[in-house]
């Protein structure tokens, strides 16, 4: 299993992404903490499905959505690893 | 039906009286700007305000040597104390236990010149080693500041034990109740604190938006915020006075009226047996713990306890335990740091944080047993023992 998280540098910003990618556009994301090893944050990080990150994505630039990084994040249950995106 | 295990940041079930006292304020109609002009409304206003100082003082067993002045919660309370004693040149003594709310507003003061030295903790249990005491006072030591219980671990401070070291040195006492008004008997009998910083939200079960500093009067303070007191309005001072000095600007009297009843429901209840009750969901939950091996628990465990358990499966992020603990069990607690990053540094926990769980009197031993068989379930069926 593979899905993707957005970090981002305020609990406010994840909260706006949340309401525009959920509540506006019906995008499947949820908040969830930023894993701690990914970054050593007690922050919000918003987990999204992949098949809708072209989507999502251009939601974030339309609208001009405050985000830090991306991570796709490999595996199941408590046994996973995250890989952080080089955005070009 | 969710199960919220995050009392340590706030109550989320409160009292009803709470809601009621809060429902009538506002629909009443009969209210208005306590110490804002001598109709009855502002005087009903005032008068609600000036009981529910006096319930705090009851609540804190404190004599007329001290003051209640209300704030909008622990993190203003601590901020207005630090900033209004400490002065450039001034030393500070602290420990490894405090919250963000004590450390940040230190480091700040510390840019002004303020010195600051840490009680450190051991590893694992983050127990203190107060013979190190001695070493950390100077000359220039003003005061001691911190907090009654660990908002990770749930330890207490050695009370008596600070006490007894600030009268031998002549020092301020400020010690931060946050996580402890409410569940823990404060008591200011001896008149040795000389502040106490407390929020209304967590276990007093106030609403949120609403605490205050119970403080000595004869301490030389200087506000934080300054404004309208409603009385000296061509003076360019502030009201010496307290309470008015640190209490510029309207009061939250909706808050303050519900901190009021959530006062009485703890007296009716009695603090003893929150405590207690308390105290066996935390006993519990521990013992449970103890059976499972993926499971490192944090904090001594043969002293006194808030309760507050922190734990981690294996090296597993705490993170994505909560969120699994949330999303597939509905049991919300909180992961990460706790805004308190010198505690993780003592209990090793920096890079991986702690999951923790926190409980209140509105909670119950079954739900304490749904924690403990969710902790069971993701072990098993998540993988934590094939990593």
């Amino acid at each position: 299993m593979e899905y993707g998280i957005i970090l981002f540098g305020s609990t406010h910003d994840a909260m706006n992404a949340e309401k525009v990618l959920l509540k506006e556009n019906k995008l499947p994301v949820r908040i969830m903490p930023t894993p701690t090893a990914v970054k050593a944050t007690c922050g919000f990080a918003l987990r999204y499905e992949l098949e809708s990150e072209v989507e999502i994505f251009k939601l974030i630039n339309d609208n001009d959505l405050v985000y830090e990084s991306l991570v796709h994040v490999k595996g199941k249950g408590l046994n996973v690893t995250y890989q952080t995106l080089e955005l070009a | 039906m969710p199960i919220y295990l995050d009392n340590a940041a706030t109550t989320a079930q409160k009292p009803i009286e709470v809601a009621n006292k809060i429902n009538d304020i506002l629909t009443s109609g009969a209210y208005g700007n306590p110490s804002r002009g001598t109709h009855d409304y502002a005087l009903q206003g005032f008068r609600e305000i000036e009981e529910v100082r006096d319930k705090v003082k009851g609540l804190f067993n404190a004599s007329n040597v001290y003051e209640v002045c209300f704030t909008s919660g622990a993190t203003m309370s601590l901020n207005t104390t630090l900033h209004g004693l400490l002065n450039s040149g001034d030393h500070v003594i602290t420990t490894a236990w405090e919250h963000n709310s004590v450390l940040r507003p230190l480091w700040q003061l510390e840019k002004q010149g303020v010195k600051v030295s840490y009680l450190n903790g051991a590893q694992l249990t983050g127990e203190l080693d107060y013979s190190k005491l001695d070493e950390l006072v100077q000359d220039n030591t003003k005061m001691i500041v911190c907090t009654h219980a660990s908002n990770v671990t749930g330890n207490l401070i050695d009370l008596d034990l600070i006490k007894q070291f600030c009268l031998q040195h002549n020092l301020l006492f400020v010690l931060d109740a946050s996580q402890t008004a409410g569940q823990w008997p404060i008591d200011l009998n001896d008149e040795v604190i000389d502040v106490v910083c407390f929020t209304g939200h967590k276990s007093l079960y106030g609403p949120s938006g609403v605490g205050g500093i119970c403080l000595k009067k004869d301490l030389d303070i200087k506000p934080l915020v300054t404004g309208g007191d409603g009385m000296q309005t061509f003076n360019r001072e502030p009201n010496k006075q307290l309470p008015g000095l640190l209490e510029s600007g309207t009061l939250n009297l909706v808050g303050i009226a519900g901190l009021g009843a959530a006062i009485d429901y703890l007296n009716q209840e009695s603090i003893e047996a929150i405590k207690n009750k308390n105290k066996e969901l935390h006993d519990l939950f521990y013992q449970e713990l103890q059976q499972i091996p993926e499971i490192t628990i944090y904090g001594d465990f043969s002293q006194p306890k808030a309760s507050v358990i922190s734990l981690n499966i294996k090296d597993v992020e705490s993170g994505l335990v909560s969120d699994i603990l949330w999303h597939n069990y509905g049991i919300a607690t909180r992961p990460g740091y706790h805004c308190a990053p010198m505690i993780h540094e003592t209990l090793g926990t920096e890079q991986q944080g702690s999951v923790r769980f926190s409980f209140s009197s509105f909670n119950t031993k079954e739900e304490v047993l749904k924690a403990i068989s969710a902790l069971k379930d993701i072990i098993e069926n998540e993988g934590a023992d094939n990593e």
